[in-house]
């Protein structure tokens, strides 16, 4: 038996709490804890076995002896000095539980975004934990727990080498494969179909996706439908990578009992832990589930609208006719007649609002009339209800986002063209300023210099800037009231926007994961005292993953929102008459945390294909 | 001999000079004695003040520029009120620049400048009539007073200096505001047109007579007020004016030698500079 040397002083044992039942189950029994430890690792107790079992041989340099418990007792004796015994419950691999330091991402590793971007002293602080002179280079607690999330496999491994070691039969859980060996030639044949189906529908959405993606006329920008398409194309193309990864890691597990030489087979398996594909896995079923929760949100939400579209049609046709025509004709027809009082430039004014007033007769002769009209409602609504029983409720939702952008084309045209005076005009004051106070604007070294103005100069310019500063205020207000609308529009889009993608990036499998098995979704260790007495004694336990750290990209999405629409920075922007629009596809890159930025090539795919059925043909060999 | 050659000091710290960081300038040293033998007795006398003909033309300059204002309400008068046609009155006054500016240069006007001007005058005097006609005429008058104290304020006392670019502001500020209430683009035009003449132009080209053009411009103001306002009216303006004028003056230097301490003659060589701030 190898003795423990003064080396292992202060290491610590894990010990399984499967153990204290055996304990007391073999109470009249002389037992042994037996322990595996690797290099850099704690001990970790596999198992309590019988003392006469062990007599006769000796230990192999990974196993020894830590502890002894004396027959009719219920006390354990140590052999390591200075000792912690850890108690945790083993994992079980077969149900995908696992200990892990760090939280689990839910998105790819290399589309993290950073939460809190505004607090610049946090990112600081951030960056300096991650400078490595802050930074533990113990690796002791990691390496160890690495091996207790491969306790079974260990414990595998000791009865394979001491197969006397044996107490009880490890159940075999075979009965299924017979039964489908069985269904063998049938089985082949459908995954042939399966096989086919799938690349036939992984090349139709990649088309789909060049095509919505195309450099002259980025469909994906202009419409919320094609950005639904594309986001479900991109979905399907990532399926059968997602699910190769998941199956070529499950076939590695399965083969893990195969590797004998243990100290050198834990080592090699670190890497294949389950916290390496295990993201993968949430992130396929979370797609999955997702798609048939919206389909069936779709069901609803359609069924209800065919059974109530004519009420519906009706009243839309009312507020549409209300909110999209009649207001904004009133609001435009009193800017020309001065507003509250205010005393603007009634010719500017009066050509502003014919302006506007013809771009309203326009808009509403070519898309409010026939749109808002109470028959294409109703056709719209009941295309509407069958997309959204079909494709699912998202889709329905990013129509009548599209349909709402059609229909506020014209509020989206004031704006631009006011915000283009407002800003000619803001800029020609500010450089006549300049000369207002005898200064000039170096272009060539971006500075303002003092400069003589002759008096033609002079008069003119002072001229231009008069007339500019007494046409301020009727502009500004033809600029203010658009702006507003606009505003009012974004945030009517921007809402829908935000239930579609709360569909499209809920968490919902990892949610659920939680609520079943917390165990299965870590989110770091936690470390607490059960004993005091004697030797001390801890439990680990494994921290679910926070709620906040599940939903972060939606904070993100949320924060850039705000940013973008809600901020200084945006009214700053206004204030200069520089445009606000939505980027779509920048903004809700940050939710596609799940997907690659471009679908995955047929080739690369191919060569994974052909990794992965390398890998199953050594294994049949 | 040595010291001859040397540049004199100036008393200018950014260029490099051959002088030690310490250096005291003698001057400056003998002024102090200067002061400090004669103690109490060091008021200045009458002969270092400023001479009374200096005091009066600076003081009638601004009074020109002061009645220059006033014609521009003058001839808005006479336009608005009276109903005075502008147009040969104005193409006078143009004939009359015209002349005074070859009399003091010898040479006719930029062309091109001054065609640019008047037709840019010519195309915005529609846009300039129509700026503010929604405003009332109550708060029109408001606002010239208003804009009129800030021209009067804004003037640049220096008379060689170019009248500073926040006093044309002002004053076609001014103008554009009384516009408004005008009939016609025409008038609009010729009453800009006279007051860029009479209040931008015509000062430059007189400087060589300040006092008869204030004799001119003071008979134009004073007449315009006797038949406007009444004799009662005039009397009072002419007695803050001849106070002005012939009184201010003498005070001035009376007070400056009598009251003025010795600390303010020597501030007047050795004053702090003030910083150029850009």
């Amino acid at each position: 038996m190898p003795s423990i040397n003064a080396m292992d002083y202060n290491r610590y044992i894990f010990w399984p709490q499967g153990l204290n039942n055996r304990s007391i189950n073999l109470l009249s029994e002389e037992l042994e804890a037996v322990a595996i430890a690797l290099r850099g690792t704690d001990y970790v107790v596999l198992d309590a076995i019988p003392s006469q079992l062990i007599k006769d041989e000796e230990l192999e340099p990974p196993y020894v002896v830590v502890g002894k418990k004396k027959a009719q007792s219920n006390r354990w004796s140590f052999t390591v000095k200075q000792t912690c015994i850890i108690e945790f419950n083993p994992p079980k691999v077969e149900q995908l539980q696992f200990f892990s330091l760090e939280p689990i991402s839910l998105s790819l590793p290399e589309k993290e975004y950073d939460a809190n971007d505004s607090f610049r002293n946090a990112r600081v602080l951030y960056q300096l934990w991650g400078h490595p002179r802050y930074q533990s280079h113990d690796k002791r607690l990691r390496q160890s727990l690495k091996l207790l999330n491969l306790f079974s496999t260990h414990l595998a491994a000791l009865y394979h080498r001491y197969p006397h070691y044996l107490m009880q039969p490890v159940k075999k859980s075979g009965g299924k494969i017979i039964l489908l060996d069985k269904l063998k030639l049938m089985r082949r044949f459908l995954a042939k179909i399966c096989f086919y189906l799938t690349i036939f529908t992984y090349h139709l959405a990649t088309c789909i996706y060049l095509i919505l993606n195309n450099g002259f006329l980025p469909l994906v920008n202009l419409s919320v439908t094609a950005q639904q398409i594309d986001l479900r194309c991109q979905q399907i193309c990532y399926f059968p990578v997602q699910y190769l990864r998941i199956n070529v890691n499950v076939s590695l597990r399965k083969a893990l009992p195969r590797f004998r030489t243990y100290s050198e087979a834990s080592a090699n398996l670190r890497k294949d832990l389950p916290s390496k594909y295990y993201p993968d896995y949430i992130r396929f079923y979370n797609t999955l589930w997702l798609m048939l929760n919206d389909i069936s949100f779709g069901l609803i939400f359609g069924s209800i609208l065919l059974e109530k579209s004519d009420e519906v049609a009706l009243v839309l046709h009312r507020v549409i006719t209300y909110c999209l025509y009649d207001c904004i004709n009133t609001v435009t027809l009193l800017l020309a007649q001065n507003p509250v009082g205010i005393k603007l430039n009634e010719e500017l004014a009066l050509f502003l609002s014919d302006m506007f007033l013809w771009t309203i007769d326009f808009s509403n002769l070519m898309f409010i009339k026939p749109l808002a009209n109470i028959d294409t409602l109703k056709f719209f609504l009941n295309g509407l209800a069958k997309m959204s029983c079909v494709f699912g409720g998202t889709f329905a939702l990013s129509m009548v986002v599209d349909y709402f952008s059609i229909l506020s084309i014209h509020i989206y045209l004031f704006y631009r063209i006011s915000s283009k005076i407002y800003h000619w005009q803001l800029n020609i004051m500010i450089s006549l300023f300049y000369l207002f106070c005898g200064k000039k604007k170096n272009v060539l070294r971006n500075r303002i210099d003092n400069n003589f103005f002759q008096l033609d100069e002079l008069l003119l310019g002072t001229l231009f800037f008069i007339i500019l500063v007494f046409l301020t205020p009727t502009v500004l207000a033809f600029y203010s009231s658009y702006t507003v609308l606009r505003m009012g529009a974004i945030t009517i889009e921007i809402i829908l926007e935000s239930i579609i993608a709360l569909l499209n990036h809920f968490p919902l499998f990892a949610l659920l994961l939680r609520i079943k098995d917390p165990r299965r979704i870590p989110g770091g260790v936690s470390l607490t005292l059960k004993k005091i007495e004697g030797i001390p004694h801890f439990e680990i336990r494994n921290k679910p993953l926070s709620i906040y750290f599940m939903f972060k990209p939606f904070v993100v999405l949320m924060d850039h929102i705000r940013d973008n629409f809600y901020s200084i920075k945006t009214l700053k922007r206004i204030t200069l008459g520089l445009p606000v629009a939505i980027k779509r596809n920048k903004l809700y890159q940050i939710l596609y945390s799940s997907l690659p930025g471009r679908p995955i090539d047929i080739h690369t795919l191919r060569d994974k294909w052909e990794q992965f059925t390398g890998i199953k043909d050594r294994k049949v060999d | 001999m040595q010291d001859h050659k040397k540049e004199p000091w100036k008393r200018i710290l950014w260029i490099r000079q051959d002088y030690p960081d310490n250096y005291t300038d003698p001057e400056f040293i003998r002024h102090l004695q200067r002061l400090r033998f004669k103690d109490k007795y060091a008021w200045p006398s009458p002969e270092s003040a400023t001479p009374v003909v200096q005091v009066r033309t600076d003081l009638v300059l601004f009074y020109n520029k002061l009645l220059s204002t006033s014609l521009v309400f003058i001839a808005f008068n006479f336009i608005y009120h009276y109903k005075v046609d502008p147009l040969p009155y104005t193409i006078a006054m143009t004939v009359l620049i015209l002349y005074l500016s070859w009399r003091s240069t010898r040479r006719w006007v930029d062309l091109r400048s001054s065609l640019v001007i008047t037709f840019a005058m010519l195309t915005l005097s529609p846009v300039l009539k129509s700026l503010s006609k929604t405003t009332a005429s109550n708060s029109i008058w408001t606002l010239a007073f208003w804009l009129t104290l800030a021209y009067v304020g804004s003037m640049s006392p220096n008379p060689e200096s170019q009248s500073s670019n926040l006093s044309t502001n002002l004053l076609l500020a001014i103008v554009t505001v009384l516009a408004s209430r005008l009939n016609s683009s025409t008038q609009v035009f010729c009453f800009l047109f006279i007051c860029i003449q009479l209040n931008l132009i015509l000062p430059k080209l007189v400087v060589f007579n300040t006092r008869l053009y204030a004799l001119v411009l003071s008979t134009v103001v004073f007449t315009y007020v006797i038949l406007a306002l009444g004799f009662s009216y005039a009397i009072v303006a002419w007695c803050l004016a001849s106070f002005y004028i012939f009184v201010l003056p003498q005070w001035f230097v009376y007070w400056q030698t009598n009251y003025r301490g010795y600390e303010a003659s020597l501030s007047r060589v050795w004053e702090c500079q003030r910083p150029i701030l850009d």
